[in-house]
């Protein structure tokens, strides 16, 4: 099979559209959109990393924002000239160039005006920390480690607000939250009995339920880490790095 | 449950008891218990997954619904969409069993009750609109929740956007729909109500193809604060929304912001998209705001006059110079399906109507409609477009002076937009050679694309004349128009057509610029004559290559730029100043620390070399020789060299004057200094970098009547900037010792912008505060200048403080020497770490200096001080030599050595840049208190009142 002739499998990944969108002008409103989309969901990786290198809370805020100005304004894309790869790898480069210029910028005549752009309240509001970490390990944690937690954290945070949604939107989030803390317990682990007791359903529906639940989980799982790379033969090797990061917080 | 610690609190929950996972072992967990870890694993393949059709199938079969499956009296059959901030069903009403279409905000979108109020007010306004081709609201009501949501027709012809493909043929039909809405939003303007948010996915369909305008004067209800999380969902195609809504805030907008989008959508119908595109949300608002929108006929040739005139008065950049209101645009829709003559003016290519002088888009207004901006984005994005009539500085504007500005492109394919830009450039170029002309550099004409207040651009530019023209490619020949106008008079004094083949076009370029210095009278040397007929290549595909890089190089994306050049050479290996250009481009790769890499510099090298094998003499040759010097090896002294030899063949290079400004500042030639930023100010005069430059050169002089001239001009160009004011308002303490302006400068920053202003003003506090002696105010500033460690610049990046030393300062100047002491201490070991570490670092050991001055270790001091100034005397480096020795003075005046104190002063009050040694500061700076009262100290203050005098 001639690798090269072979389509882009994952032409619609929004990685793929922003790679898509670097190479041709016609890619472009695509690819911003795209490009857009993930920064949104990415920032607080990009956040924690910030905040652990040192800088305040209200300075970080403000690094946050102009790095994703960068990333937004700029063609960051076609700059960043080291091949291909996970955004997040990406990303995570940029932001440390970034962070290295900016301390070397001349402040003369630096910025002036313009107020308080987000409502940071309401950005984490919307999107609250769900991370819980033991304090000493947070302190011993390399910001590039934090990164890479942070960013499994919102992975699978996306995953599961998706996989709300969607229940919800079948009108069905009780069973959603009746459900959700078992996603991946072992079968032993998990009584039956009392979750189809509290749900008022026989227990074949709980199992069937569950393992619905959870088939569903994982294509959105992989759909959002897919998201972020651009060969579906990335997926596992992206999970398995994000596994790593956690390892290292233990 | 969780304890919050600093910084952390952002970055994660703490807990306080970890429990491992009993699976994995892991420790990190989910809010509600749940490990990450495992949750990660579960997406390793060979698992199994399930598509949402499957999902839902399987879903769909458990009897658990959820209670509040029925919002209101509406039972939910199914999800329809997710838009603006809500999701959208279809629904069935109980009683009537009608369908229809109910919206619901999703809870994380509202943050604050007055939202839920504000929703609800609007949802009612829109209700009462009563149109055939407006979206009926049937009902507006609450969940059990709380969260309101309500009931509309249900529309089931889906959205214009999807129905647009197929109308795209059919420009009569697009007409006709565009014509009702506009009556449905006359009627709605007249009621009160604007929309705010027109565009193509907001126009529905019913199943007669009856156009619905929804979504009313919900954009209204964003909020100021609006987050970015929203903005971005909202606003996925901004090219719908009117310039000034970026500008605005939403309670000054007019109905002529709807006429725009209506403007707009129906350019969308008939050519396939918005009149304004480009890479991302940032950039195509700003073309909208800066650029007339482009023909409709441009796009789609086929459509007539008529129409192209009525969408290019519905998307002026002015909303004044739109239709006036919606029935208007209605009615000339109308005539013009009834083949009727419109009422809407033409407005040719040299003869534009009004012109309108855009004020600054403030940050504020913009951002909070759409992506986020930083102020940093401010500075370089939007000070190009400030209209304002700028003092230039100059007394009286020569006659010999020009300005050449963009090109416009009359072509109907985009592709061929460079060219336009490749004419202007090359006749700005062959002009700029001639000794005898004064010529504006590109950058500051650049921004008055499609600007034409001939006037007011000269005054601005401070030139006598302005060159304007048009191109236009088809097929294999190019038509140029060209216009010299007398900029004082606005009286047109040449003008010329050519029509000729494409590769002529270079011709062209030469005879324009003939012509023009015929005109002007300028007096053209032989060399300079010869300079003027030289092409810049014999191939025209490398000279789009070419011109298309410059934009490219201006974005920043080196990489893309490297290729177009490369591309050029590679089809005329003769193309010098695509390898000048080349060069430059590998220089900015390595400078600005992207590819760091000896690899790099002999790239620059490389091309460097193949530019002089070229042409031996050649001025742009040199000038790429000198920015690689300067920027690649830090060798001024040679830089200067070849900087001289290029300003004899490019008398209006202005960035060739900046930099030599630059080198002859740090190697102490003061006058040559101030006279090339000027020059180089003269003829680039909107370039705010330059004039920054200016200033620091006139601060270090002490002449503060050029700096205020100086500093107008940059607020001029750049209101948003803060520095100016700021900088202003230390004047008067430089001057006179008088704090009071600055409280006044923090105190309107303050009111104007609390949000920066914390950041912007961190330094001026705390030097307020030391002038001041509010000692309790100095270590609050100083708190916050070195949170997290970080350390005070106090005389540049050369000197700086830990929070240690700088506490061991303002104890010593209230009297406490036991703290002092005691600070100083603690401040050391870090300080004489720093020193080991990096003996190269002068200013470290100066610093080590001063906190061994505190410590009263007078050898010592005095030892390191010595060595620091002997390490990095004036003469060496005239910009940092001078604070070298201002902190070895101090260390003086602390160890008792006053008769070596003052004459370190003496030699620094007669010096430029030697910052602090200005009337003020010297008058109320704690650390000269030894030295009051001896009159060599108080004649030295009395002197420091007027400007450094230049030899």
């Amino acid at each position: 099979m001639n690798l090269e002739a072979e389509p882009r499998v994952f032409a619609t990944t929004r990685w793929s559209l922003v790679l898509a969108g670097a190479n041709s002008e016609g890619d472009q409103p695509k690819a911003a959109e795209a490009l857009a989309e993930l920064c949104r969901t990415y920032w607080r990786p990009i956040f924690s990393y910030i905040c652990r290198r040192g800088y305040s809370n209200e300075d970080a805020q403000d690094v946050t924002q102009d790095f994703f100005l960068m990333i937004l304004e700029t063609n960051w894309l076609r700059q960043a000239d080291q091949g291909r790869g996970r955004f997040r790898s990406l990303l995570l480069k940029s932001l440390q160039n970034f962070l290295h210029n900016a301390a070397d910028k001349n402040r003369t005549l630096k910025r002036g005006g313009g107020a308080q752009f987000v409502s940071w309240d309401a950005w984490m509001a919307e999107a609250p920390s769900q991370l819980s970490i033991p304090d000493r390990a947070l302190d011993a944690l390399a910001p590039e480690r934090l990164f890479d937690l942070r960013w499994a954290a919102t992975v699978v945070e996306h995953a599961l607000r998706r996989l709300r949604e969607e229940c919800e939107g079948k009108g069905r989030l009780r069973l959603f939250e009746g459900l959700r803390d078992h996603l991946t317990a072992e079968r032993a682990d998990i009584s039956y009995a009392d979750l189809a007791a509290a749900l008022g359903v026989a227990e074949t529906v709980v199992k069937k339920q569950l393992h619905n639940l959870r088939q569903r989980y994982r294509w959105l799982l992989r759909e959002e880490i897919a998201q972020t790379v651009e060969n579906p033969a990335d997926v596992d090797d992206e999970i398995r790095h994000l596994c790593a990061a956690l390892a290292a917080a233990a | 449950m969780n304890k919050a610690t600093g910084p952390s609190a952002s970055v994660a929950d703490v807990i306080e008891r970890p429990t491992k996972c009993p699976h994995c072992g892991a420790i990190t967990q989910l809010d509600h218990g749940t490990c990450i870890n495992c949750l990660l694993r579960e997406g390793l393949e060979a698992k199994g997954e399930a598509s949402r059709e499957t999902f839902e199938s399987i879903l769909s079969e458990a009897n658990v619904t959820d209670k509040q499956w029925h919002l209101g009296h509406y039972e939910i059959l199914e999800e329809i969409g997710r838009g603006g901030m809500g999701v959208i069903y279809r629904a069935r009403q109980q009683h009537s069993r009608r369908i229809v279409a109910v919206k619901r905000i999703l809870a994380h979108e509202v943050n604050s009750h007055e939202t839920l109020v504000r929703f609800r007010r609007e949802a009612e306004a829109v209700a009462s609109l009563d149109h055939p081709n407006i979206l009926p609201i049937h009902e507006i009501s609450e969940s059990e929740e709380g969260l309101p949501f309500f009931s509309m027709k249900y529309a089931e012809g889906g959205s214009l956007r999807a129905a647009a493909p197929a109308l795209r043929t059919k420009a009569r039909e697009c007409v006709r729909l565009m014509a009702k809405v506009a009556r449905a939003i006359a009627y709605a303007h007249g009621k009160g109500v604007l929309h705010r948010d027109l565009q193509p996915g907001n126009i529905l369909l019913d199943g007669n193809g009856e156009p619905m305008v929804s979504d009313f004067g919900l954009a209204k209800w964003l909020d100021v604060n609006s987050d970015l999380t929203r903005t971005l969902e909202t606003l996925g195609t901004p090219g719908y929304i009117a310039p000034e809504q970026a500008e605005w805030p939403a309670d000054e907008l007019t109905c002529a912001a709807d006429i725009y989008s209506l403007g707009a959508i129906l350019f969308y119908l008939l050519t396939g998209r918005p009149p304004f595109v480009g890479p991302n949300v940032l950039y195509v608002i700003h073309q909208a705001a800066a650029t007339p929108a482009p023909r409709l006929r441009s796009l789609a040739p086929s459509l007539d006059r008529d129409l192209e005139t009525i969408v290019a008065r519905c998307l002026e950049p002015d909303p004044n110079a739109r239709y006036q209101s919606a029935e208007a645009l209605a009615e000339d829709l109308e005539r013009w399906l009834r083949h009727e003559p419109i009422q809407a003016r033409r407005v040719g290519v040299f003869t534009r109507g009004r012109k309108w002088v855009r004020r600054n888009p403030t940050t504020t207004a913009l951002v909070t409609l759409l992506v986020a901006l930083a102020a940093v984005i401010g500075v370089m994005f939007w000070k190009k477009e400030s209209q304002h009539p700028i003092p230039t500085g100059n007394a009286a504007i020569p006659d010999k002076s020009i300005a050449v500005l963009p090109f416009e492109n009359l072509g109907e394919e985009k592709e061929h937009a460079f060219l336009a830009d490749g004419v202007q450039d090359d006749i700005l170029i062959k002009l700029a050679k001639i000794a005898d002309l004064k010529v504006i550099s590109r950058t500051s004409v650049m921004q008055y694309r499609g600007k034409q207040n001939v006037r007011e651009i000269g005054n601005a530019l401070g030139v006598s004349h302005v060159l304007e023209g048009t191109v236009r490619r088809s097929g294999g020949k190019v038509h140029v128009n060209a216009q010299l106008v007398d900029a004082r008079t606005d009286a047109g004094i040449w003008a010329e057509q050519y029509d000729r083949e494409l590769n002529d076009v270079f011709a062209i370029e030469t005879e324009v610029a003939q012509s023009i210095a015929n005109r002007l009278r300028a007096k053209v040397s032989a060399r300079e004559k010869v300079a003027m007929q030289e092409w810049p290549t014999r191939d025209l595909a490398a000279y789009d290559l070419y011109v298309r890089a410059k934009p490219l190089i201006e974005e920043r994306n080196l990489s893309q730029a490297v290729d177009l050049l490369n591309q050029a050479i590679a089809r005329d290996p003769a193309f010098l100043l695509a390898y000048c250009r080349l060069a430059e481009v590998h220089d900015d790769f390595y400078f600005q620390k992207v590819d760091h890499t000896p690899r790099r510099l002999a790239l620059a090298k490389a091309a460097i070399d193949s530019a002089f094998r070229l042409k031996p003499d050649s001025g742009e040759a040199h000038l790429a020789l000198a920015l690689h010097l300067y920027r690649g090896y830090l060798d001024y002294d040679h830089a200067r060299g070849e900087l001289a030899l290029a300003a004899r063949t490019l008398p209006n290079n202005a960035w060739l004057f900046e930099v030599t400004g630059y080198i002859d500042r740090r190697q102490g030639r003061w006058p040559d200094a101030v006279r090339n930023l000027k020059r180089a100010a003269e003829l680039d005069p909107r370039n705010v970098a330059t004039l920054g430059g200016l200033s620091a050169t006139y601060y270090f002089l002490r002449d503060y009547e050029q700096l205020r001239n100086v500093l107008d001009r940059i607020q001029a160009l750049d209101p948003a900037n803060l520095s100016p004011p700021l900088f202003r308002a230390w004047i008067s303490v430089y001057e006179r010792a008088d704090t009071r302006p600055v409280h006044a400068a923090i105190e309107k920053i303050l009111a104007d912008d609390p949000a920066r202003a914390e950041n912007v003003l961190k330094e001026t506090r705390f030097w307020l505060a030391w002038s001041e002696r509010d000692f309790a105010d100095a270590e609050r500033a100083l708190a916050m200048l070195t949170e997290n460690g970080n350390r005070f610049e106090i005389r540049g990046p050369e000197v700086s403080i830990s929070r240690a030393c700088g506490e061991g300062l303002i104890a010593r100047a209230r009297g406490d020497l036991a703290g002092a002491k005691a600070a100083f201490i603690a401040a050391r070991p870090e300080q004489e770490k720093r020193v080991r570490e990096d003996p190269n670092h002068v200013g470290a050991l100066c610093v080590l200096g001063l906190i061994d001055a505190g410590l009263g270790r007078k050898d010592q001091a005095l030892q390191e001080g010595r060595q620091a100034v002997e390490r990095l005397p004036v003469a060496k480096n005239a910009l940092d030599g001078p604070n070298v020795l201002y902190l070895f003075a101090i260390i003086c005046a602390w160890t008792g050595e006053r008769d070596l104190a003052i004459e370190q002063l003496q030699t620094l009050v007669r010096i430029p840049a030697a910052a602090g040694t200005t009337y003020g500061e010297l008058r109320l700076d704690a650390w000269w208190d030894p030295l009051r009262g001896d009159p060599r100290f108080e004649k030295i203050v009395e002197e420091a009142k007027r400007p450094v005098a230049l030899k």
